[in-house]
């Protein structure tokens, strides 16, 4: 990790007020004061004696490699910063010439809290057989490459089933880690793979499954979820039609308001996408406001910042708007060719136009 | 634009030709700058020429040349071995291994020198090097480097809203051949991916040739596919791109033929299995025949030979009459099971790190005895 010398020294100073004002947060013991940016222990500073400066090492504790990282010296004191930040409930050891000269702990810190999961998406309890994406959100980011180990899918027997969901690395995160995007196995779901002729789809019509996130998964600071987190779903027939926003109602605000616009799409529309590929315009202008879906991802809510005014606006949809199935409003996720049933389309939006006057709702 | 790609690329095998003409070696980093380059993660690793170091950055969507000074010539690599590798990462790094995820795997072509990237816990990337079983960190302030934006991941957000979350390209491979750095990416939002190849060294005005890759399957159904894993080889004198998909068919792209924002479909030459994704590909060579290695999440380590690949004129793009007809190119499973990196070493070895039955997660070396 690059880090500013100087703001370290910084943080440093900063540090030392606090440890003075709150000690129990800082853990100060054995001659070494730990150095915290943020709620990441970035680094450690000691004392010893300036004869013994090139002969220093920091361990974990009863380990013997050395803990890689930048070492900055100031006449006795001593400040190393490892190049990624210590880890929260481990001991440290500080060696001379193989000798222990100082031992130090990150103790979690007391304003840590637990993560916990929000929601798993899609939200209805009643899915098409063709689903292909699960998406977790989180309270707080989380630890990444470890998905496989904890989410799990059962079926109506309690049995684990395997290779439901693909073992996909890289995972699919949100750039703070706190949303996780899972593909069903996509070689299962398009027909006609071999994948898919041989296992058959992931999901069965008319059977029942469970998702399980365990307890156990750890966020990044370390600490656990500590509930499982249970979802089920029963499976319904595949979804093969496209989104249409021809299909799409709209409910629309009063002037001077700050109403919701709502748009019902009928269906359910997939979380990340229903969040973040809609967008409503005024005279071309981006209007500020704030999403959120209700209804099983079926419903569209936008609360503008300002309040609406008389005029034109546009609804604006990214084509890659999906469903549950991953049809988007261009193409289905596996149209058939011969039926010739998707027509080539590569706009990359679609637009609702709708005016809003004074005296009246439209 | 064709014409002068064409010129970019015969300068690039200019280059290449007269690689021991210091002044052309010394053109690729003359526009590196002195400083610390601000990667915030390292998803994926590939060397270029002269020790310059590929590192892709899912989350500040960009790519990363760094000058390594790693440049001294060896030809025959040591054979390389870490047992626990994770263990000895996670002692050098001053935590435990559960608390660290091995993003890439990448081997100096010069040196044979192994270098790791690694993800902790709370999001912080490393990269390290191996020498002689021993961890290296490799220094990343105060070098010289340059940088190029995923332009569309950012055009596209910019004028997002608030509350709207950015679309994140989830960086699967990165590879640097003839002139080129290649990326493909995986949206945490919609089922699909990005394919770009960008000019290197990186330029101010960026050409990035987009593509949007479908695939049919024997011709009935047509996805958008993503693109897990590639590399690039010369099939029948042409250089191809091979490709991988998430749900495992095994394509192939004349690089000619790749044109920014075209609908392009590859010729499929294989199907690999189920429940499956590909990990990593390299090309090794044996008695003067190439072969394709191929690493997999849930199967053994596969082999293909490219003249097997060359004499496959079919494409399982076209339809096939029954359904027991044949799904491509044979493969041969290898006796290597849980690999999870791969890279070539040297001209006759390659390093994996691989999680054995007993749990252990380790590096080591084979040869081309498999081939």
């Amino acid at each position: 990790m690059a880090v500013n010398p100087n703001y370290i020294r910084e943080v440093f100073l900063t540090f030392s007020l606090f440890i003075f004002l709150i000690p129990n947060v800082i853990g100060q013991s054995g001659g070494t004061s730990i150095i915290w940016e943020e709620e990441n222990a970035i680094g450690v500073s000691f004392q010893i004696n300036e004869e013994d400066n090139k002969f220093i090492e920091v361990f974990l504790k009863d380990k013997t490699t050395s803990i890689l990282g930048k070492y900055e010296m100031e006449t006795k004191e001593i400040f190393f910063y490892p190049i990624v930040p210590f880890t929260f409930g481990l001991d440290y050891e500080i060696r001379v010439r193989g000798e222990m000269i100082h031992e130090f702990s990150v103790p979690f810190s007391p304003t840590l809290k637990r993560p916990s999961v929000i929601n798993i998406y899609p939200s209805s309890q009643i899915i098409p057989a063709n689903l292909l994406k699960i998406h977790v959100q989180f309270s707080q980011p989380m630890q990444e490459g470890k998905t496989k180990n904890f989410i799990q899918v059962l079926n109506e027997k309690g049995e684990i089933i395997p290779n439901v969901l693909l073992d996909l690395q890289p995972e699919l995160w949100n750039a703070d880690r706190t949303n996780l995007t899972m593909w069903l196995d996509p070689g299962r779901i398009k027909r006609d793979l071999q994948p898919n002729l041989k296992m058959g789809p992931p999901l069965e019509v008319g059977l029942c499954y469970r998702v399980i996130i365990s307890k156990a998964w750890k966020d990044q600071y370390g600490l656990e979820l500590g509930n499982d987190f249970i979802k089920d779903y029963s499976i319904l027939r595949d979804d093969r039609d496209k989104p249409s926003i021809h299909d799409w109602e709209l409910t629309y605000p009063r002037t001077t308001s700050l109403n919701n616009l709502i748009v019902n799409f009928g269906e359910s529309i997939d979380f990340e996408l229903a969040t973040n590929a809609i967008t409503v315009n005024k005279d071309g202008q981006l209007i500020e406001g704030s999403t959120i879906l209700k209804d099983c991802e079926s419903q569209w809510f936008f609360t503008p910042e300002e309040k609406w005014r008389s005029g034109k606006y546009e609804l604006v949809i990214e084509s890659r708007l999906e469903d549950l199935a991953g049809n988007n409003l261009n193409r289905l996720f596996d149209h058939d060719l011969e039926k010739n049933e998707d027509a080539s389309n590569e706009q990359k939006y679609h637009k609702i136009s709708f005016t809003l006057n004074e005296q009246s709702m439209q | 634009m064709k014409k002068l790609l064409t010129l970019f690329i015969m300068l690039t095998i200019s280059a290449g030709v007269f690689a021991s003409d210091k002044k052309e070696i010394k053109s690729l980093k003359s526009n590196f700058v002195l400083g610390t380059p601000q990667i915030q993660s390292m998803n994926a690793l590939s060397f270029g020429p002269e020790g310059i170091l590929f590192i892709g950055d899912s989350k500040s969507a960009s790519v990363f040349a760094i000058e390594t000074g790693d440049e001294e010539v060896i030809e025959k690599a040591e054979a390389q071995s870490v047992e626990k590798i994770d263990l000895k990462l996670a002692d050098a790094l001053g935590t435990t291994s559960d608390n660290l995820s091995i993003q890439d795997m990448a081997v100096n072509p010069l040196s044979k020198k192994v270098y790791l990237s690694v993800h902790l816990a709370n999001g912080s990337p490393a990269l390290v090097s191996l020498t002689d079983g021993k961890i290296d960190l490799v220094n990343t302030s105060d070098i010289l480097y340059s940088s190029v934006p995923l332009n569309d991941a950012i055009a596209v957000d910019a004028k997002d809203q608030r509350g709207r979350s950015l679309r994140q390209w989830a960086i699967s491979d990165l590879g640097y051949s003839d002139g080129k750095v290649m990326v493909s990416g995986l949206s945490n939002q919609e089922f699909g991916s990005t394919f770009r190849s960008i000019p290197f060294p990186f330029t101010a005005s960026q050409d990035q040739a987009s593509l949007e890759i479908y695939h049919a399957a024997h011709g009935q159904y047509e996805t958008h596919a993503p693109i897990k894993t590639f590399t690039s080889a010369k099939i029948n004198g042409q250089s191809n791109l091979i490709a991988s998909y998430t749900c495992t068919p095994l394509v192939l792209f004349p690089l000619n033929n790749l044109k920014s924002g075209e609908h392009v479909k590859g010729r499929t030459v294989a199907e690999l299995g189920n429940g499956n994704t590909p990990l990593d590909m390299i090309t090794m060579e044996k008695d003067g025949e190439n072969y394709l290695l191929m690493a997999n999440s849930n199967r053994a380590v596969m082999k293909i030979s490219f003249k097997d690949i060359a004499n496959y004129q079919e494409s399982l793009t076209e339809p096939v009459k029954e359904r027991s007809a044949t799904r491509g190119v044979e493969f041969i499973a290898l006796p290597m099971v849980n690999v999870l990196q791969l890279d070539k070493l040297d001209e006759t070895q390659f390093v994996i790190i691989q999680r054995k039955s007993n749990g252990d997660l380790n590096l080591s070396t084979s040869n081309n005895r498999w081939l």
